[in-house]
């Protein structure tokens, strides 16, 4: 999520004959700006060089050029040529032209802004619906522009335009933070799956479901979301950067502050799934950065569909080559998958309900490759409730839910501290993502623990990838505790959660 | 070995002869002796076996061993492949009367089953010749040869209207023994057995009445007679350290259970339980599967 600068020349001459070209590999939105620019100098009753050649440059020349914002920097430049005035900064100009001269709205006024930030420019003249989009970039003049002419009397210096204030409390998807909401208010029982979710989200480990239908599976991939602590800083903006370059932030929004959540339907493509096509897009895997992705349903994904997570889930992000050019998406998401164990769905349900032949269960479940399963942390069977269980499990959810829900989000919010601690000067800040020197420090175990671990291998027919992921996840159930040490304790619940082959 | 049998040969099974429709010819491979028919137990069962049921085959069929009992079953999956693998693994002869023809593997994927079988001196048996495809309509007419074979059949696991019953009521037809295990009155699989139960099947819990049955009451006094489970329990419990443990057998003595449902009942936290169970499945008193746990 790259800004690369393009500088907008205009040019005007008397000689030759009258002409308006823009030339530096523009796309069609750009060829077309001309009647927009040309139609808006009307409309305001601003006057056009009609009679001159006027050339415009995008430079670096041999880019191509696409977008709709280079509307207003090119109109900016025909304005100061014709009327020969100077911004008194260094400023920068974007936005869409309408045909009244109205400026719109553009995708990706964030990373715009943001980049002005960095490369000191001191102002700059957004369309008034970007400004709280680009005052989340912070340290920088925002000059929110109505429409051309406020735009040409500011630079007059004639009428001027007042810088914009953030406002307060304009996070995006304020409606969803957690004060709200109890997680797991409509869940009945599920225990096990519930203290699965909270390691999950506390060290970040990737999770699956299996279990019947109507046994809540996708309640709980739901609850996970109101789980998630909130971003640091610069997650934010990393969100914020790819949610404004597709113009997912609503006019009223600036920073993205609560982990995204993305769960596509299993129909999904590939190109919708990764990111790609003729320009390339951020695909779902993209949106979910640094937040959850959760697909329901997880077999009824294609098999290609599903292979191509491989890459994100080991390297955290996905490398698109298109036309010679190689474009990295970040994808650092939590994946949260839920499935039935068979075709039918009741394989194991207390009813044995079960129509499925063996072979259409070994075929079902090998959808789902040994290699991402590898990639997966958490195994949770969820086992459907009998009405008896309903029966008295409803009662008791309604009293302390509440303060239950309480204590698991101070004792992942305790997690999340000591992992931002620990590996503060290294690239990732998470358990599930600690590389073979990071274990070698941090998870320590005892001779005890070491032989539950060797006894659980051979019994348990467990990989050394297996081996490591136990460790991980002992060291989120230890954090989780507030225990600098892991005790063996948490290695036997980390192999409580295995993944099971079958 | 292949052999071709007609009803009329000295070497054909006695006990088949004289049932109301015997095959008039029948196709064998393997260790073929006519003495492997003198004492016939057919064990039939569900295709979908439960974790009991395979413990129940594998409770009764261990208790054969060092006996001369020939176990006959019909090679489907679930409860006849798995009483085929366990006498096998019991050093017991095993005959298997398949579907289709005697160079057909059917289910496929149970290939290394019937060349363990022709390897081990076992018999594949079929009333159809060499490469006849199995057919759906043909299955109670095999079953009617399991039965015939058979001094007595025990049947492991059946649901109402199984095939399993089907081998049952002819076993009952030809006047054959018929031995059934009782299960949990909840399971679909154990429906059918307690039906027959009540009118025309013994119900038995031990290997040791089927032995009792074949061999009168002088059989060889070293065959081992299997404890029967709450005994095994109480061994078990002794040897456990914590007080939660030992309740968590009790608990699940029976019935299979999942976490949830032991946490609840016995009022620990998950996280405490998790940490237990665990513990106790790598001891090896427990077992885990599809996120419920059984006794070992």
């Amino acid at each position: 999520m790259d800004i690369s600068k393009v500088e907008v020349e205009v040019s005007t001459s008397s000689r030759g004959l009258p002409c308006f070209d823009i030339v530096g590999l523009p796309a069609k939105t750009i060829a077309e700006s001309k009647h927009r620019i040309k139609m808006s100098f009307n409309n305001l009753g601003l006057n056009f060089p009609s009679r001159k050649r006027v050339i415009v440059n995008l430079a670096p020349a041999d880019v191509q050029k696409t977008g709709s914002f280079y509307d207003l920097p090119i109109a900016v430049g025909i304005l100061c040529a014709q009327y020969n005035i100077q911004p008194s900064e260094k400023a920068m100009f974007f936005g869409e032209l309408s045909l009244n001269g109205h400026v719109k709205h553009v995708n990706g006024s964030f990373l715009l802004a943001d980049y002005a930030r960095e490369n000191s420019y001191t102002s700059i003249f957004v369309p008034k619906e970007c400004v709280q989009e680009s005052l989340g970039a912070a340290k920088i003049k925002v000059f929110g522009v109505n429409d051309l002419l406020q735009l040409y009397y500011h630079l007059k210096g004639e009428i001027d335009i007042e810088a914009s204030i953030r406002e307060k409390n304009n996070a995006v998807n304020k409606a969803n933070t957690r004060q709200n909401r109890n997680p797991f208010s409509d869940i009945i029982g599920q225990e096990n799956a519930k203290r699965a979710i909270e390691i999950s989200v506390a060290g970040r480990h990737n999770i699956i479901f299996t279990g019947p239908p109507g046994t809540g599976k996708s309640m709980l991939a739901k609850s996970v979301k109101y789980l998630l602590p909130k971003m640091e800083k610069d997650e934010s903006v990393e969100v914020t950067k790819i949610y404004s370059s597709l113009g997912k932030i609503p006019p009223s929004g600036s920073l993205v502050e609560d982990r995204p959540y993305r769960s596509p339907h299993h129909t999904v493509s590939y190109i919708g799934l990764v990111g790609g096509g003729a320009i390339p897009v951020p695909g779902e895997i993209t949106l979910a950065h640094r937040g959850v992705l959760f697909l329901d349903e997880i077999n009824e994904f294609s098999r290609m569909v599903l292979e191509s997570l491989r890459q994100p889930l080991e390297e955290g992000n996905v490398c698109i080559v298109r036309n010679k050019r190689r474009y990295i998406f970040p994808a650092d998401f939590i994946l949260v998958a839920a499935r039935n164990p068979c075709p039918c769905g009741y394989y194991g349900h207390y009813n044995n309900k079960c129509e499925c032949t063996p072979r259409a269960i070994e075929n079902y479940k090998s959808r789902l490759s040994g290699p991402l399963l590898d990639r997966i942390d958490l195994y949770v069977d969820v086992i459907p409730l009998t009405s008896n269980q309903m029966e008295t499990l409803y009662s008791v959810n309604r009293e302390d839910s509440g303060n239950i829900v309480q204590e698991v989000c101070e004792r992942i919010s305790r997690a999340v501290s000591l992992q931002k601690e620990r590996f503060k000067n290294d690239k990732y800040n998470c358990n599930s993502k600690m590389d073979a020197t990071s274990i070698r420090k941090y998870c320590v175990i005892s001779r005890e623990g070491i032989q539950i671990l060797s006894q659980a291998m051979t019994k348990f027919c467990l990989s050394a990838r297996s081996y490591i992921k136990l460790l991980r996840v002992s060291r989120t159930i230890a954090d989780l505790a507030g225990s600098e040490n892991i005790e063996d304790s948490h290695i036997a619940e980390a192999l409580h959660y295995r993944i099971r082959s079958s | 070995m292949l052999k071709k049998i007609a009803i009329e040969d000295e070497d054909y099974p006695e006990l088949l002869r004289i049932i109301k429709d015997p095959p008039e010819m029948i196709f064998c491979k393997g260790r073929y002796t006519k003495d492997i028919f003198d004492r016939c137990l057919g064990v039939v069962g569900s295709r979908r076996l439960t974790p009991y049921g395979k413990k129940v085959i594998e409770t009764v069929i261990s208790s054969l061993v060092y006996t001369d009992i020939t176990i006959v079953s019909g090679f489907m999956y679930g409860a006849d492949a798995h009483a085929h693998k366990i006498s096998l693994d019991s050093g017991l002869t095993t005959v298997a009367v398949m579907p289709c023809g005697i160079e057909v593997i059917h289910p496929s994927y149970q290939e290394d089953l019937y060349n363990r079988m022709l390897r081990s001196d076992s018999v594949i048996l079929s009333e159809l010749p060499g490469n006849t495809p199995p057919r759906k309509w043909y299955y109670p007419k095999r079953n009617r040869i399991v039965a015939g074979l058979c001094k007595a059949v025990l049947i492991v696991e059946a649901e109402p209207n199984s095939g399993s019953l089907i081998t049952a009521g002819l076993a009952n037809e030809y006047n054959r023994k018929v031995f059934a295990v009782p299960g949990s009155i909840f399971s679909t699989q154990s429906l059918g057995c307690l039906g027959i139960i009540n009118s025309y099947a013994e119900g038995v819990y031990s290997g040791e009445r089927i032995v009792k049955y074949y061999y009168g009451e002088a059989y060889p006094s070293y065959i081992v007679v299997q404890e029967s489970d709450t005994q095994v329990g109480i061994s078990n419990e002794k040897s456990l350290k914590e007080d939660i443990e030992v309740q968590i057998l009790r608990l699940i003595k029976s019935d299979p259970v999942d976490i949830d449902s032991l946490a609840s009942i016995l009022g620990v936290s998950i996280a405490r339980l998790n940490t237990i169970v665990v513990r106790m499945c790598l001891s090896g008193y427990l077992q885990e599967i599809g996120g419920k746990y059984y006794i070992c």
